[in-house]
């Protein structure tokens, strides 16, 4: 073998080699970026955890309950000959928004809602 | 031209080359070939680390879905204290011991070990968390663990029980259902540099597998209304203890249970053990005038009695055998009807004599007690109802008013719903289904029912007779204006030394509502209620409360779904 044909040789594998330590050092270099990333993913996820606890927490009957119905409070679970029902256009946009409300209103608060009734 | 001019030269320094070359193949020959084994080896060791993977713990939920107990990540302290100097462990014992509350010593005791890994502080609260993160502790870091996170506070303490610090169930629904909630851990393989810092590369990956949801037969929302008015009662009257337990009669669904004393299940240890008693199930005692139903059933199935059949109840004392029997107000002549509604002890001695102490004990034991109702909760006892063979000359007056025979809670709460329910028995239960966290089926638990006691129509006029208890008889308290309901007080003295207390009772009332389609089957019992202590006065008005409110959330519920 001649001696340039060798220098080519070693060249080519010497070029090859870099571009794959290249190519492992840029998956390295992903990983590393991934796992920032998955951090700041997992403190968003925390916050969010912290957020829907503190939501289940306030929403929760005991909370809720407690809030309105002290014994000291004017709240009380409404009867429902205290309820009065009023018919209204269903072509009307406010009835439409007040439709899409109550039913976008969780089941609860929309029972809660009926205990903010005047003695 | 500088080639063939210095050959010798040229040669050495290509020998030298070559020598090098040799060497490094030589190396390289003995590093990949030679060592390759032990070498992979050891970097499997060093770059690869296996990480487990904790599954998210099943929440426990209401009928509607509501949490009542689910899992929060939060943040635990651990400390090497091999790689901390003296001065390093004494400034972490000095300012974690200000935020923690900890005496010095207790920290500076742990970080005495030769340990590369101690626990400081487990699952800790977010503000406490941040404080302790802000002060840079050397030696110490977090690491993120799950705890168990009850957003009702002790509301149905005792139905869904807590767990340990590791998540372990150890009592409730925790404990028995705790191989549905765990899950499974998994596993990943993850490559570390030589920071030792994981990479988000996996080699290996099991997923872990999230444990199930247990839905519950409670409600949350009757069951605080429940608690509130057992609280109100307990307070009020001074009691040592309560219990109250509503049920659906048609299906047996438990909708809401409580006892008072209670505790946290996020801090059980902060009261004592008697608080973390279940004593709707575990605690026995004589139920007094409430189990004159079972006379009173026995009476009309058989046939024995109308309800406008006359009884002379001798006006306020009867002797049987050597004792005499008394009343609370004494009666000349009531109707079997009367004899219910005014709760004369008398009258139904008369009954029970004329039905015979086989027929008591038979509806005795149909009524299940004497037995567990099987609800499914740890500690649930028998109670008491011996059989006739072992019944003295007396019992057949004190027996079918509730003497000399224990029973529980639950028991009781099982005979009214019979009734209520025409007659069908049907198993108390308190689990509805449990059920993938992504909303499937694993295991669902339908209605079971156990046995008829009575006919139909049996138990259609006993449910009259008892709305007679409400509206004219000992009852009265706990008449409602736009409800109608029926049911039975009771006021039992409590033994004491060998002998019936004269201030210590047990004041009882069970009931349904509303009568012509009961919605829910009640007991309430107060323990200790003084100075007033009759079951009308002290128990009827929970009674009242729990249907009054209960009824209006259901028609507010019922509307909101139309």
């Amino acid at each position: 073998m001649k001696v340039s044909d060798f220098l080519r040789i070693v060249v080519l594998v010497t070029v090859m080699s870099v571009l794959y330590i290249n190519l492992q050092v840029k998956i390295y270099s992903f990983a590393y970026r991934g796992k920032v990333k998955q951090q700041d993913i997992q403190q968003l996820a925390e916050i969010n955890g912290r957020v829907r606890n503190d939501i289940i927490r306030l929403r929760s009957s005991d909370h809720i309950g407690r809030e309105l119905l002290d014994k000291n409070g004017q709240y009380q679970f409404v009867s429902s000959k205290n309820i009065v029902e009023v018919a209204s256009d269903s072509t009307s946009s406010l009835a439409r928004m007040m439709e899409t409300g109550a039913q976008k209103t969780e089941g609860f608060f929309s029972k809660m809602a009926l205990a903010f009734a005047a003695r | 031209m500088f080639l063939t001019k210095h050959p010798l030269r040229v040669g050495l320094f290509f020998s030298v080359i070559f020598f090098f070359l040799i060497l490094f193949t030589i190396k390289l020959s003995s590093i990949q070939i030679f060592r390759s084994g032990y070498l992979s080896d050891k970097a499997e060791r060093q770059q690869n680390h296996t990480v487990e993977l904790e599954p998210r713990r099943g929440g426990i939920l209401d009928r509607n879905g509501r949490a009542l107990a689910l899992n929060v990540m939060v943040y635990s302290l651990y400390a090497n204290p091999r790689a901390m100097s003296d001065a390093d462990k004494a400034l972490v014992a000095e300012k974690l011991s200000k935020v923690l509350g900890f005496n010095r010593s207790v920290v500076f005791e742990k970080l005495g070990k030769s340990k590369y890994f101690v626990w400081l502080a487990r699952k800790l609260s977010a503000d406490v968390y941040e404080k302790i993160k802000a002060l840079k502790l050397p030696g110490t870091a977090f690491v993120k663990e799950s705890r168990r996170f009850y957003p009702n506070g002790n509301m149905a303490a005792h139905v869904i029980g807590f767990a340990n610090i590791d998540n372990i169930g150890l009592q409730g629904v925790e404990y028995e259902y705790d191989r549905y909630l765990r899950g499974e851990k998994g596993m990943a393989q993850v490559l570390r540099d030589a920071r030792q810092r994981d990479l988000l590369i996996e080699k290996e990956y099991l997923p872990a597998k999230d444990g199930d949801d247990v839905v519950l037969t409670i409600d949350e929302t009757i069951q605080f209304i429940a608690e509130r008015a057992l609280d109100k009662a307990v307070t009020k009257h001074n009691a040592r203890a309560g219990t109250v337990i509503v049920m659906d009669p048609r299906t047996g669904e438990i909708l809401a249970f409580a006892n008072r004393p209670t505790f946290r299940p996020d801090a059980p240890d902060a009261t004592g053990v008697e608080s973390r008693t279940n004593r709707a199930v575990a605690f026995v005692f004589e139920p007094g005038s409430v189990f004159k139903i079972v006379t009173a059933a026995a009476a009309l199935e058989e046939g024995a009695f109308n309800e406008e059949d006359v009884i002379f109840c001798e006006n306020g004392k009867y002797r049987i055998a050597n004792h005499i029997l008394k009343d609370a107000h004494p009666h000349g002549n009531l109707t079997f009807q009367g004899v219910v509604e005014m709760s004369s002890n008398i009258g139904f001695a008369k009954i029970a004599q004329k039905l015979g102490a086989d027929k008591v004990y038979e509806y005795g034991r149909r009524f299940r007690f004497g037995m567990r109702t099987d609800i499914g909760m740890i500690g649930e006892v028998n109670g008491m109802f011996k059989p006739v063979s072992s019944w003295s000359k007396t019992s057949i007056g004190a027996i079918p008013m509730g003497q000399e025979v224990t029973v529980t809670a639950v028991q009781l709460a099982g005979m009214i719903a019979a009734v209520a329910n025409d007659g069908i028995y049907m198993k108390p239960h308190y689990v509805k289904m449990v059920r993938h966290q992504d909303g499937g089926v694993v295991h669902s638990f339908r209605p079971k029912m156990v046995s008829r006691v009575m006919h139909e129509k049996t138990a259609q006029r006993l449910k009259l007779i008892l709305q007679g208890v409400i509206d004219n008889g000992t009852g009265r308290a706990v008449k409602m204006k736009d409800v109608s309901a029926g049911g039975k007080t009771g006021t039992a003295q409590k033994v004491v030394g060998g002998t019936y207390s004269h201030s210590k009772f047990v004041a009882s009332f069970i009931g349904f509502a509303p009568v012509e389609d009961p919605k829910f089957a009640i007991i309430v019992t107060i323990d200790e209620p003084h100075p007033a202590y009759y079951g009308g006065v002290v128990a009827g008005p929970v009674f009242k409360e729990i249907v009054e409110d209960s009824l209006k959330y259901l028609s507010a519920e019922t509307r909101s779904k139309e």
